[in-house]
């Protein structure tokens, strides 16, 4: 009788522990505090190749105006596409821009327009770079100048030309009036 | 029996001629739109805005206005622009941070163009931080913007004589003490212009000298009602200003600026005494009425300058208000 009533207690604790184990472990636990120190963790989905790392080198040595650097950037470039094209991959399309950079160094306008015009000669430029460095090479001052002197010569023709022309013309059917209409369209033009 | 035979004949024609039109219609409707100008693509490298960036860093935008790139803007607001976006585009491919120093370094140029000096500051700092190539020049660039920023908040500057509320004025109008403010800011600026020589920061000192100029003329020109002698001061102040900066791209606007204040000084003057008046003196009008004259014509006669326009207009109006003074004063 002592070892049943023992029995039943052993299993009414049983029960209560148990009981109170599933109501207490229903809801989740609570979230470790922060830390004091978070390191500054960057993760990047994709490593830089060797050839983005050269296009970085080669526009901080531009910046820098450091032209050794800026040779030695762009030679590397252009081992990498050898070795690219090598392995009949396609390049890294970076070659003519890393040019213009390079010639976007030299401080003379005039240099900078030869070394754009050399670059514009190469036949696999991209056309949003040929389009820019067009208007690089077009913009000389003097080719500006001559340009306007040209404009200014033949509208002082084509104004000449239409005071002998329109009255001229008008007098094709009426010549009787041709030789006033010259004489009048050769004072406005005079004037 | 002919008509009944061509009926069907046209209406099979009609059919066709109808076919034939939706078709065309729906081919040109279907046709692909012209290629955009490949100038107008958007920018997809940054070697391309340095590019276009580094070739106008030495540029005197002192003397000559600021480039303008390939779509006719401000090549430095461009740049910058060209940056930000390509950051946030391609911020997976940049996230590795090869490009951190570069790009910082690219808008620090920028920015200091556009008179963002404290931003600059911040931009060459990551730059130092991220690239060692770049940490000297970069650091060195902080501390020249760090000096223009401080050198222009030392005194009342034009964006505070442009305020409505006028919060940002000095409260006491002693003109030494004012004078002793900008006198300290033109000299930090020549400090930081002797600091810089021979490279592109002189011609950022220089602009901000002459604002520092222009603000002070504009401080007495504003005060000139209140002081004493106030417009002989106004006088004296832009005339430093034309004197000290002719060099300036802004040159003719300062020319422009003088001329209309001996304007307004001959306009008060007819209303203060009308000419029919005794007190009128044909002599010292006649002197007001030939230096705005004179001002104006020299910025008018300067071909292919965008104040020109403006001098021929102002000078037209102020000479038919001089023409209304009663003429025969003018003549012996």
């Amino acid at each position: 009788m002592i070892a049943s009533r023992r029995n039943s207690s052993v299993a009414v604790i049983a029960l209560l522990v148990t009981g109170l184990a599933v109501v207490t472990c229903r809801t989740p636990g609570a979230t470790p505090g922060s830390w004091a120190l978070e390191p500054d963790i960057r993760f990047s989905t994709s490593i830089p190749e060797v050839a983005d790392r050269t296009a970085a080198e080669l526009a901080a040595a531009a910046l820098e105006s450091d032209p050794a650097a800026t040779a030695r950037a762009l030679r590397r470039l252009a081992a990498i596409d050898t070795v690219l094209l090598a392995a009949e991959e396609p390049p890294t399309g970076l070659g003519s821009l890393a040019a213009d950079l390079v010639n976007a160094m030299l401080d003379d306008p005039r240099r900078y327009r030869e070394a754009t015009r050399e670059l514009l000669e190469e036949a696999d430029l991209d056309p949003a770079l040929r389009a820019r460095l067009e208007l690089v090479e077009h913009d000389d001052p003097l080719k500006l100048a001559s340009k306007r002197m040209r404009d200014v010569k033949v509208l002082a023709f084509g104004r000449a030309f239409n005071a002998i022309a329109e009255p001229v013309g008008r007098s094709i059917m009426t010549q009787a009036v041709a030789p006033y209409r010259l004489a009048s369209s050769a004072i406005k033009y005079a004037i | 029996m002919g008509s009944q035979a061509t009926a069907p004949q046209a209406r099979a024609r009609g059919d066709k001629a109808l076919r034939l039109g939706a078709g065309l219609a729906l081919l040109l409707g279907c046709s692909s739109t012209p290629e955009p100008d490949p100038r107008y693509r958007p920018t997809e490298n940054v070697l391309e805005v340095i590019a276009v960036l580094r070739v106008h860093v030495p540029d005197d935008t002192y003397r000559f206005e600021p480039a303008r790139d390939y779509t006719g803007r401000n090549v430095y607001r461009s740049s910058l622009l060209r940056l930000e976006s390509l950051e946030r585009l391609h911020a997976e491919a940049l996230r590795a941070g090869h490009m951190d120093g570069v790009i910082a370094f690219g808008k620090g140029r920028s920015l200091e163009r556009l008179r963002a000096f404290d931003l600059a500051v911040d931009q060459y700092r990551i730059a130092a931080l991220r690239d060692p190539t770049l940490k000297v020049e970069a650091l060195r660039s902080a501390d020249v913007c760090g000096a223009l920023h401080e050198a222009s908040e030392t005194a009342v500057g034009l964006d505070d004589l442009a305020g409505v509320t006028g919060e940002h004025l000095p409260r006491d109008t002693v003109p030494d003490a004012i004078l002793a403010q900008f006198g300290d800011r033109v000299r930090l600026l020549e400090e930081v212009a002797d600091a810089s020589e021979g490279t592109h920061h002189v011609a950022v000192a220089h602009e901000e000298i002459e604002r520092a100029d222009v603000a002070r003329a504009r401080y007495f020109s504003g005060l000139r009602k209140v002081l004493p002698e106030g417009d002989v001061r106004a006088i004296a102040e832009l005339q430093r200003v034309v004197t000290r900066h002719s060099q300036s791209k802004n040159a003719n606007r300062h020319l422009i600026a003088l001329a209309n204040l001996y304007a307004d000084l001959a306009v008060e003057y007819v209303e203060a005494y009308p000419p029919e008046s005794l007190r009128f003196d044909a002599s010292r009008f006649r002197e007001m009425t030939d230096s705005a004259s004179r001002l104006y014509e020299i910025v008018a006669n300067q071909d292919g300058t965008p104040e020109k326009l403006e001098a021929t207009r102002r000078l037209e109006a102020f000479l038919a208000f001089a023409l209304r003074v009663d003429s025969d004063r003018f003549t012996p």
